[in-house]
């Protein structure tokens, strides 16, 4: 059982693990699930979700964490995925690039995943 | 720039982040490392850093990283080339290919290229190098366009601002410091100087050798007695210190004189307030009442004193405390023609002449403080070292103390009761 840093609902299989990012992608909550993702890495798994469906809003912080996460999972070598986003989000992420460099998920849909890669 | 309204909001939303962050007062390393974040987060960039220039080190030393892993350099030194050509190039970015042109890339080209150092932006404020960003890739892995140097230039003059108001911060903070300490040397040199002023005063009368400064300590226990602040104590202390300053232009004969001074050289003598006075006037002492004291500590609560016969309220307190000071210590001392008195005399003196010579309420804080000493109430031992061992038989004084406080209850509004 994985004891996790700080609080934050995660959900495991295996050696993956489903990260549910919060409301609103800002500092505190960047903060929160780069500590997670980081400690999910180190401990050996090798794919994470980030799971967007309560996210409403993500400020420009909240994009540099999430930069960081990418950024350490490709150091890992693990794969990570973004899953529902709405739409607003993806518009975000597709405007930034940040889309062509990680496999997204698309809009609060699970029957519609697209693979950007 | 393509008029996207999630792109205009977003860099909008990281410009407003930045002003924010930069007014904010809370801690400078934690305002840098949120700066890179929005910096970073406003247009995807992969990783970077925020250096400040050190001038006197000549090198970058930086604040706040993002994913350039642990083997990146915190400091960087640059040379006096680099630096004017930082200068020159002011708030643009420069790209990695241009940037080959400067010693500190070249010098660090293996760990830039691997870490894709793409972006080096110097951050000058009034034409002076404060410091520098290095930026990654964009997560996109397309280059840089105009719109993208536009937002970086726009952000790293925030961040320039806010190192320059640290570096001024810092300089204001090591100026105060300096200020601190010289005025700390200064008090040093202020308080030497009174010593030395109350040694040469000392010096002129081969009888009363330590008379000031012993009246400076008598001045300084009661002041302290009355619940004075410590400058006010201090300030006091220096009064009684410099009470007869005027004494240094009275011919040394007269205060010398090895029998009772006769009445032309004590119209001599009584001039040393008034002379005391003009010297003192014209130095700008951080106490105020110090010329006071030396000019009216000869004048007496009945009216009977001199230079000017003042009574009562009319002489300042300060010289009401220095005239019982200077007194106790003259009762207190052998003098070339009488042997100093007992304790108990001069206490007894002390209680007749309160309400003549002395202000009652002096001579109840100074029984007082003596009284805490006596008694053990404190482990002060002031009036010892200050009357010398065997002068003071404690078993007397204690009772003696205690009367007196008990006779003068009418003026110092306090009750003791007799042991």
């Amino acid at each position: 059982m994985v004891e996790l840093e700080v609080p934050l609902s995660v959900f495991l299989e295996g050696r993956e693990v489903v990260v549910y990012v919060e409301n609103y992608l800002n500092k505190p909550s960047g903060d929160r699930i780069e500590k997670v993702c980081l400690q999910f890495l180190n401990e050996g798994y090798r794919k994470l979700i980030l799971d967007f469906r309560e996210t409403e809003l993500v400020n420009s912080i909240g994009v540099s964490f999430l930069l960081g996460i990418i950024d350490a999972c490709e150091r890992h070598g693990s794969e990570l995925v973004l899953t529902n986003l709405n739409e607003n989000v993806f518009n975000l992420f597709e405007l930034l690039g940040i889309t062509k460099r990680v496999k997204v998920d698309f809009i609060e849909d699970e029957s519609s995943t697209r693979d950007l890669h | 720039m393509k008029a996207n309204p999630y792109k205009f909001i977003h860099t909008f939303e990281a410009l407003a982040g930045i002003g924010q962050e930069i007014a904010n007062r809370h801690s400078f390393n934690e305002m840098i490392r949120v700066s890179l974040h929005l910096l970073l987060g406003s247009l995807a960039i992969m990783r970077g850093g925020i250096a400040r220039y050190l001038p006197k080190e000549h090198e970058f030393q930086f604040i706040a990283v993002r994913n350039l892993g642990d083997d990146f350099p915190l400091s960087i030194p640059i040379s006096m080339e680099d630096e004017r050509d930082l200068t020159c190039a002011g708030l643009r970015g420069i790209e990695a290919d241009q940037a080959k042109l400067l010693c500190f890339f070249q010098q660090n080209y293996s760990i830039f290229e691997k870490k894709k150092i793409e972006l080096i932006v110097p951050l000058i404020v009034r034409s002076e190098l404060v410091g520098v960003i290095l930026l990654g890739e964009k997560a996109s892995g397309e280059p840089y366009d105009s719109t993208d140097l536009d937002v970086i230039c726009a952000i790293s003059r925030h961040i320039g601002v806010g190192i320059h108001q640290r570096n001024i911060m810092i300089e204001l903070e090591r100026k105060a410091e300096e200020n601190r300490k010289l005025y700390e040397n200064l008090q040093v040199t202020y308080k030497d100087t009174i010593k030395a002023f109350a040694a040469a005063i000392d010096s002129k009368d081969k009888y009363t050798e330590g008379h000031s400064e012993r009246v400076g300590k008598y001045t300084e226990i009661i002041a302290e007695e009355l619940g004075w602040d410590e400058k006010c104590c201090e300030g006091a202390a220096v009064a009684g210190y410099l009470h007869d300053v005027g004494k240094l232009v009275v011919d040394r004969s007269i205060i010398n004189a090895p029998y009772r001074i006769n009445a032309r050289e004590s119209a001599e003598l009584s001039k040393h307030p008034s002379i005391g006075y003009e010297i003192l006037l014209p130095i700008h002492h951080p106490f105020v009442d110090v010329p006071l004291a030396a000019k009216y500590h000869h004048e007496r609560v009945d009216g009977r004193g001199y230079p000017e016969g003042l009574s009562g309220d009319q002489i300042p307190f300060i010289a009401r405390i220095v005239n019982l000071a200077d007194s106790f210590d003259a009762m207190t001392t052998d003098r070339p023609y009488k042997h100093r008195r007992s304790f108990e005399e001069v206490i007894e003196d002390l209680r007749r002449n309160a309400g003549k010579q002395f202000d009652p309420s002096l001579v109840v804080a100074f029984c007082n403080a003596m009284l805490n000493e006596f008694s053990g109430e404190t482990n002060k031992k002031r009036f010892s070292r200050l009357l010398g061992k065997g002068y003071v038989n404690t078993s007397l004084a204690v009772p003696l103390l205690r009367k007196i406080l008990n006779d003068l209850d009418g003026t110092s509004g306090m009750t003791f009761i007799a042991s």
